[in-house]
C-alpha cells in the first residue's frame, strides 16, 4: 500500500525545550496509525507538524506528496483534523457548525448524512455549549469528516469520556476507516491502541522507541504468563514447580499464583485435571501493550 | 482501497469564495444575537437613545445648536461610540474568546483562511451597529429610507436643509 503521510527526521523544540528530537514515520492508505507517548512525549507537537500548523526546525514532512507549509491550501482540503482541547462558541448549534464548517470546503461531505451516521441528527438543534463531552467530541469528529478528508487526524480522541461514550467513538473510528479514510490517531489509551490500530509508534522523550502492531509490541515485551486459581482441594508445590514451563509457583491464602512461558497454562491445567483438583477463579494474565509501553518507555528513565 | 473516499460529497460547479463568507456573516450575527453579553454591549447605545430620546429637554430645538436639538447632536457621538465600542471591546472580546477557545486553530486546519473569517466578522459586526443605531425613537415608523437617513441630526422645525438629512426623511 502506498504511503500517505511520510515524516523523516522531525525535530522541534520550544526554546530549551526539545519537544520532538528526532521522529521519522511512514503510515500508509487505509490504516488507523497510532500514536502513543505518555503526556509530553512529543505526540501532539508531531502531528501539528503534519497538519501544518507548527514548522519543524528539521526533517522532511510529505502528507499525499504535498508539504504541510508549502501547500497548505491544497493540504486543508484533504486532511481533517480534530485537534485537542478545541471548541466551538457554546451558542453554536450542531447544524449550523456543519453547515458552516461545510461551506469552507470545495467537495464536502453531506453534512447531513455525516450527523446520522456520528448519531447527532436529533441534536441538530442543539447549541455545543449543551451537549455532553461524547457529544462534543461527535461534533468535533464530524467537523474532521466534514471536508471529506482523505487522512483523519485525531487528537487524544476520548481523553475525558466514559467508558461507554469512549466504546461508541471506537466504532465510529472503524467506520469511518471502513469508508477508505486513513486514520492517524493520537492517544496515550493502551485498551484503545490494542483495539482500533494496525499499527502504533510508541514516541518517548520526542523518539520513536518502537513502530509496530499492538499484538507484535505486546509480544516483544514479555513471554511471561501469569496464572492465579483456587484449588477444590489442597496439594503440594512440587506438582506443579516440578514443570519444566513454570517459573515459580506462591500462595497468597488458598489462592495460589503461577508464572512461567506462554506454555505454563496447558501445563498446568493438564496436570490438575490429572489429580483430580479443580481450578476455581481461574485468572491467566497475558502480557499487553500496556506492559510493552511501560517497558519500552522505561528504558530512557 | 481506493484512493478516494466513499463519502457522499456535495461537489460545486467552482470553489466559491463568497459562500463561506456569507456562512461566516450570518453564523457571527446569529451568535451575536445570542450572546447574552455581546447583546447587552448592542443594547446600550439603544437604551441611551431611548432614555434621551424621550426626555422634552434634550428634543427642544435650540437656537445656540442652530435650530437642533441636543438630541440631534448627540446621535451623531452615539453613533461614533457604538462604533469605538464595537471595534475596540466587541470584536477583539470575540477574537480573543475565540482563540482562547481554540476556535481559531481548527479554523486553521481547515481551508478558510484568515481574510475570510476576518471580513466576515467585520461584516457582521458593522450590520450590528447599523442596527442599533438606525432604531432611534425618531425613525419609528421607518421612513422609505430607513435606516440611513436617520443617522444624520435633522431638525424638525425650523427645519433648516443639511447635506445628507434632506432626502425622503425631510417629509415627516
Amino acid at each position: 500500500m502506498p504511503a500517505v503521510i511520510e515524516v523523516q527526521g522531525l525535530h522541534k523544540s520550544y526554546g530549551a525545550t526539545v519537544a520532538v528530537d528526532d521522529v521519522s514515520l511512514t503510515v500508509d492508505e487505509g490504516e488507523i496509525f497510532g500514536i502513543l507517548g505518555r503526556n509530553g512525549a512529543g505526540k501532539t507537537t508531531t502531528v501539528e507538524c503534519v497538519e501544518g500548523l507548527r514548522r519543524p526546525d528539521r526533517g522532511t514532512i510529505s502528507v499525499l506528496g504535498l508539504d504541510p507549509r508549502q501547500d497548505r491550501a491544497k493540504l486543508t482540503q484533504v486532511v481533517g483534523a480534530q485537534l485537542q482541547d478545541s471548541q466551538l462558541p457554546d451558542q453554536l448549534r450542531v447544524d449550523e457548525a456543519l453547515a458552516l464548517y461545510s461551506s469552507f470546503y470545495a467537495k464536502p461531505a453531506d453534512w447531513r448524512e455525516l450527523m446520522d451516521m456520528l448519531g447527532l441528527a436529533e441534536k441538530a438543534g442543539t447549541r455545543f455549549g449543551k451537549l455532553s463531552g461524547g457529544q462534543k467530541q461527535r461534533v468535533s469528529i464530524a467537523l474532521a469528516l466534514v471536508g471529506s478528508p482523505r487522512v483523519a487526524v485525531l487528537d487524544e480522541l476520548t481523553t475525558g469520556l466514559d467508558p461507554q461514550a469512549r466504546r461508541d467513538t471506537w466504532e465510529l473510528i472503524k467506520n469511518v476507516r471502513a469508508r477508505g479514510v486513513t486514520i492517524v490517531l493520537v492517544t496515550h489509551f493502551m485498551e484503545e491502541a490494542e483495539r482500533l490500530c494496525d499499527r502504533v509508534a510508541v514516541i518517548d522523550h520526542g523518539r520513536v522507541v518502537a513502530i509496530d502492531s499492538p499484538a507484535q509490541l505486546a509480544e516483544q515485551a514479555e513471554e511471561q504468563q501469569r496464572i492465579q486459581f483456587r484449588p477444590s482441594v489442597p496439594f503440594d508445590d512440587e506438582l506443579l514447580t516440578s514443570l519444566p514451563d513454570v517459573t515459580s509457583v506462591t500462595r497468597r491464602g488458598d489462592v495460589v499464583l503461577v508464572t512461567g512461558t506462554s506454555n505454563a497454562l496447558n501445563a498446568v491445567t493438564s496436570v490438575l485435571a490429572r489429580n483430580q483438583i479443580v481450578a476455581r477463579q481461574l485468572r491467566v494474565e497475558q502480557a499487553s501493550l500496556e506492559d510493552a509501553f511501560v517497558s519500552l518507555t522505561s528504558r530512557g528513565n | 482501497m481506493s484512493a478516494t473516499t466513499t463519502f457522499t460529497t456535495v461537489s460545486r460547479p467552482v470553489a466559491r469564495p463568497g459562500f463561506a463568507l456569507g456562512r461566516i456573516t450570518i453564523t457571527e450575527l446569529k451568535l451575536t444575537v445570542r450572546e447574552p453579553s455581546r447583546m447587552i454591549r448592542l443594547l446600550i447605545p439603544f437604551v441611551l437613545l431611548v432614555i434621551f430620546g424621550s426626555i422634552p429637554f434634550y428634543t427642544q430645538d435650540r437656537a445656540s445648536l442652530g435650530g437642533y436639538s441636543l438630541f440631534d447632536a448627540y446621535l451623531p457621538i452615539l453613533i461614533a461610540y457604538a462604533l469605538g465600542m464595537t471595534a475596540l471591546t466587541g470584536l477583539s472580546t470575540v477574537l480573543a474568546g475565540y482563540r482562547e477557545k481554540g476556535v481559531l486553530r481548527r479554523l486553521r486546519t481547515t481551508p478558510v483562511g484568515p481574510v475570510r473569517v476576518l471580513a466576515g466578522q467585520l461584516i457582521a459586526q458593522l450590520a450590528m451597529v447599523a442596527v442599533m443605531t438606525s432604531s432611534s425613537p425618531r425613525c419609528w415608523p421607518p421612513p422609505r429610507c430607513w435606516p440611513s437617513a436617520c443617522w444624520w441630526p435633522r431638525s424638525r422645525a425650523p427645519a433648516r436643509p443639511l447635506r445628507g438629512s434632506g432626502c425622503c426623511c425631510s417629509s415627516r
